[in-house]
């Protein structure tokens, strides 16, 4: 059996999330979503009324590790840092800590989102490309 | 005629280096040989999770703030390299993608060894000159490859440069272009090979400077401008040496090539050469002042630009990364076995 | 609804089990419930796991599994939560006899993890968190449990040591389980010392990769009294759900956890201080902390610290994983939730050997899936 993590299909319909950040925004609650969600429930009542927007490109780690087990597609990359980072109140996302001295990773880090190829299928197959984080 | 030029400039560049003598002494090469006679020290190493679209994506997002535009304005993207990721794809979709330009806007490729950038800078300069496009986006980006102890291992480099190219709000107008070209063999790579070839001393005299030199001087005719009145002169590095005699044949003393000299500390980008120098350039250069570029792609070719550098320059100049300031600080140095494992030159199961 | 009983109980012994197939793991421990339980029948059967397609190409397992058991043409449905399945089939279990629906129900779990390569199961595992957004981007599940460690010691100041001690009290507790897969006593260095897997957790905080099975059969307690057994009922079940990706709650907390905990203890009428012993998903030792938490034992932030003083141990104030836990006993993840019902049974019927807690009368199981996005939290009361 071949596992492969990434498919055309999939891959390609979050292409505005993977590359752009682009979340959902609720103009009542100003709550982020990422990624936009068909339905939520709003704070201020009813349903959020939700405007497409990309999510500001820079903010806080708010926890890391050093991964030294990764899935197969990344068993080249090991060891490397991944984080939870807080772009925006309630909107967060988990990322890789690019280009960073083990030493210097600490919780409050301030870091900004840079592209990068995240992982491929084999050396024949999709590239797939995302966000990671850079230290500032 | 309208002023057409560019509206906005960026630079990318990795922070990965490895050292000449860490490249030599593995393959009980000279160091200090490579050193002086190729005046490289250093020069950058792409990460694994780095190649050209992800260069080419945050030189651009830099242009496009230099530019102050919405990308959705952007009507062309196109992206010169000799390492694009897919053998069938654009690198420019991607690109194009990340930034916001799509979905109105065309994309192509480009191709012609070093000096792909400077095609698509040129066919962007003239899409706008032509009105078909308000703005594009024109790149010059490589994470090249040379062949384990070639001595092209010591010079090939990864970084991007790209330029919003526009007809208003200029910081730079394109006041002449020429292109000069001939069939010639001086370094190729066939299809299904993983790295080019070189003709050894055939690349110098016969493929370099008689397109460098050629395209320079003929650019000077046609536009009947003077050495003495242009300010800055950059010119493609593929070593330290030859812009730096290139330059001098055609009348530039080394000050005035110093600043978009680059190969000493970043190596030989490749198709992100010569426009990284102009950025370089740019980086620092006074309203007024006149800047030559000749680019030089093997099999081969030049193209030349005569530009003049507008007000608007100071305001953008500081507003994001700058190129040097990339070059020279926060550095990441690697042994050759990493350098080799990131690049992916070590023989593996598939 | 009708009082619900376990009657029988049933399990292999765990490990990487190289001659046995899917089929012939759940069938053994199945069987063997029923033959506790002394039943000559059964109504339906619940079926925990969580991915024998991606682990072993298969699916349709109820109806696979009733036809192995020889039970068929009784209805069979596979349940899946990740890790919770087991949890959740119970559950389905207790629901479907309290309802009056059927009279007797087997509640079974399984997992045969070991028909894959290491990658493979790495692969399918991670399926249990947030495929676009957590795990596209090179995150791992021991990855997101070493994040929750991390944010849960710099906001209490709790020590690696301490995740350490859980492991060293789950392999001490799991040494006189026979069907436990590790029988091996470690110390506190010896977790310090393991491999690196994500920083701060090592390989000895992390739960193996484990083959194995369980099952009990629910019933009424009017049958079960018929039927001559010492009465356990399920007095309280409880389940909830929440964010799967780690990134979208809080870090140091598994609200999952706490909801379901709330629910079962609400209609068991008990509260935290009312349970004798606890089985917890220690999936790794990170999560026993932060769940003792959730589950009332002891106040944020204070799990590292009663560890330590041997406050979770046999014999200490709240017994937890007297079985082993995950991290010495195994998880074979549909399996988990059943096995711990099968452990708090044990220690019920007063059959629990070297890990008896004595006077045992009330327990709870909290089985959990993923990064804590599903949790199942059951209490047993043995009645006289």
């Amino acid at each position: 059996m071949s596992f492969t993590s990434i498919t055309p299909a999939r891959y390609a319909r979050y292409i505005p999330q993977r590359y752009r950040l682009e979340a959902g925004s609720c103009s009542k609650c100003g709550k982020w979503y990422f990624p936009p969600r068909l339905r939520c429930k709003c704070e201020k009542g009813g349903d959020c009324d939700i405007t497409i927007k990309a999510l500001p490109d820079h903010g806080e780690l708010l926890t890391y590790t050093i991964i030294h087990t990764p899935s197969s597609q990344f068993i080249d990359q090991k060891p490397f840092a991944i984080g939870i980072i807080e772009l925006a109140p309630g909107a967060r996302i988990t990322a890789q800590i690019a280009d960073v001295d083990f030493d210097e990773l600490e919780i409050g880090m301030k870091v900004r989102i840079e592209f990068r190829l995240i992982q491929s299928v084999g050396s024949s197959g999709v590239l797939g490309y995302g966000y990671k984080v850079i230290k500032v | 005629m309208t002023e057409v030029g560019i509206v906005g400039y960026g630079a990318h560049l990795p922070k990965r280096r490895i050292k000449v003598e860490e490249i030599a002494k593995v393959w009980g090469a000279d160091a200090e040989g490579y050193k002086k006679g190729l005046m490289i020290e250093e020069k950058s190493v792409p990460g694994p999770d780095e190649d050209t679209i992800t260069l080419s994506v945050e030189a651009a997002k830099r242009a496009i703030k230099r530019a102050g535009i919405n990308p959705v304005e952007i009507g062309s993207v196109y992206i010169g390299s000799e390492s694009h990721p897919y053998a069938v794809k654009p690198s420019g979709t991607v690109v194009a993608e990340a930034i916001g330009a799509t979905p109105e806007c065309h994309c192509a490729d480009f191709e012609f060894a070093c000096k792909a950038g400077s095609e698509a800078m040129f066919v962007t300069y003239s899409q706008v000159m032509a009105g078909t496009v308000k703005y594009g986006l024109a790149i010059g980006a490589d994470t090249s490859q040379g062949a384990p102890g070639d001595a092209l291992e010591i010079s090939a480099s990864a970084g991007a440069a790209a330029y919003i190219m526009g007809a208003e709000n200029l910081v730079a107008e394109i006041t002449h272009t020429y292109s000069f070209m001939h069939d010639t063999p001086d370094f190729w790579r066939r299809e299904h090979e993983n790295y080019p070839q070189h003709a050894a001393r055939y690349t110098g005299e016969p493929a370099y400077f008689r397109h460098v030199v050629g395209c320079g001087e003929r650019l000077l005719e046609t536009s009947g401008e003077k050495p003495e009145n242009i300010q800055w002169f950059v010119a493609h590095q593929p070593n330290g040496k030859f812009p730096l005699r290139a330059g001098k044949m055609l009348g530039f003393p080394r000050e005035k090539i110093e600043q978009g000299w680059l190969i000493n500390l970043l190596g030989n980008t490749y198709s992100g050469s010569s426009p990284l120098g102009l950025t370089a350039v740019l980086d620092v250069a006074k309203p007024g002042d006149r800047i030559m570029m000749v680019s030089y792609g093997s099999g081969a070719g030049s193209d030349g630009f005569l530009l003049t550098v507008k007000d608007r320059i100071t305001e953008v100049q500081n507003i994001t990364e700058q190129t040097r300031p990339m070059l020279e600080t926060g550095r990441i140095y690697l042994d050759y076995g990493t350098y080799v494992k990131f690049r992916g030159k070590i023989i593996r199961n598939h | 609804m009708r009082e619900v009983a376990i009657v029988g109980i049933g399990m292999n012994k765990w490990g990487e089990l190289w001659d046995k197939d899917l089929r012939d793991v759940f069938v053994e421990s199945a069987g063997a419930a029923i033959d506790d339980a002394g039943v000559d029948h059964i109504d339906s059967m619940y079926i925990g796991c969580m991915t024998s397609g991606l682990f072993n190409a298969q699916e349709h397992i109820g109806s696979l599994m009733a036809d192995y058991l020889g039970v068929t043409p009784v209805p069979a449905t596979r349940v899946e939560s990740a890790c919770a399945s087991g949890g959740c089939a119970v559950r389905q279990a207790f629901i479907e006899v309290a309802s009056g629906m059927s009279d007797i129900v087997l509640a079974g779990g399984v997992e045969k993890m070991t028909d894959v390569s290491g990658d493979g199961a790495t692969f399918s595992l991670a399926t249990a968190a947030d495929q676009e957004w957590e795990c596209y981007n090179g995150v791992t599940f021991p990855g997101l449990y070493a994040m929750m460690a991390r944010a849960h010691m710099h906001k209490y100041g709790t020590k690696r040591e301490h995740f350490a001690q859980v492991a060293v009290k789950n392999h001490a507790n799991g040494f006189s389980n026979p069907h436990a897969q590790y029988h091996v006593k470690i110390s506190v260095e010896d977790v310090l010392k393991s491999a690196k897997v994500a920083e701060p957790l090592n390989l000895f905080d992390c739960s193996p990769i484990t083959d194995g099975a369980a099952a009990v059969i629910l019933t009424t307690v009017e049958k079960a009294k018929a039927l001559g057994k010492p009465i356990i009922k399920i007095i309280g079940t409880g389940q909830a759900t929440a964010s799967i990706a780690l990134h979208s709650r809080d870090l140091t907390e598994i609200e999952a956890t706490r909801y379901a905990a709330e629910k079962a203890y609400k209609m068991a009428g008990k509260g935290p201080d009312d349970i004798d012993l606890c089985e917890v998903h220690d999936c790794f030792t990170i999560a026993e902390l932060v769940v003792m938490e959730e589950l009332g034992f002891v106040e944020r932030g204070k799990s590292g610290p009663a560890v330590e003083a041997g406050e979770t141990n046999i014999g200490g104030r709240i017994p937890i994983n007297t079985s082993g836990g995950l991290k010495s006993k195994g998880h074979p993840v549909g399996a988990t939730g059943v096995a711990q019902i099968f452990a708090l049974v044990e220690q019920l019927r007063g059959d629990a050997g070297e890990r008896q807690v004595e006077g045992a009368k009330v327990a709870l199981a909290q089985n959990m899936g993923g990064s804590g996005g599903s949790t199942v939290c059951t209490i047993l009361e043995a009645v006289s």
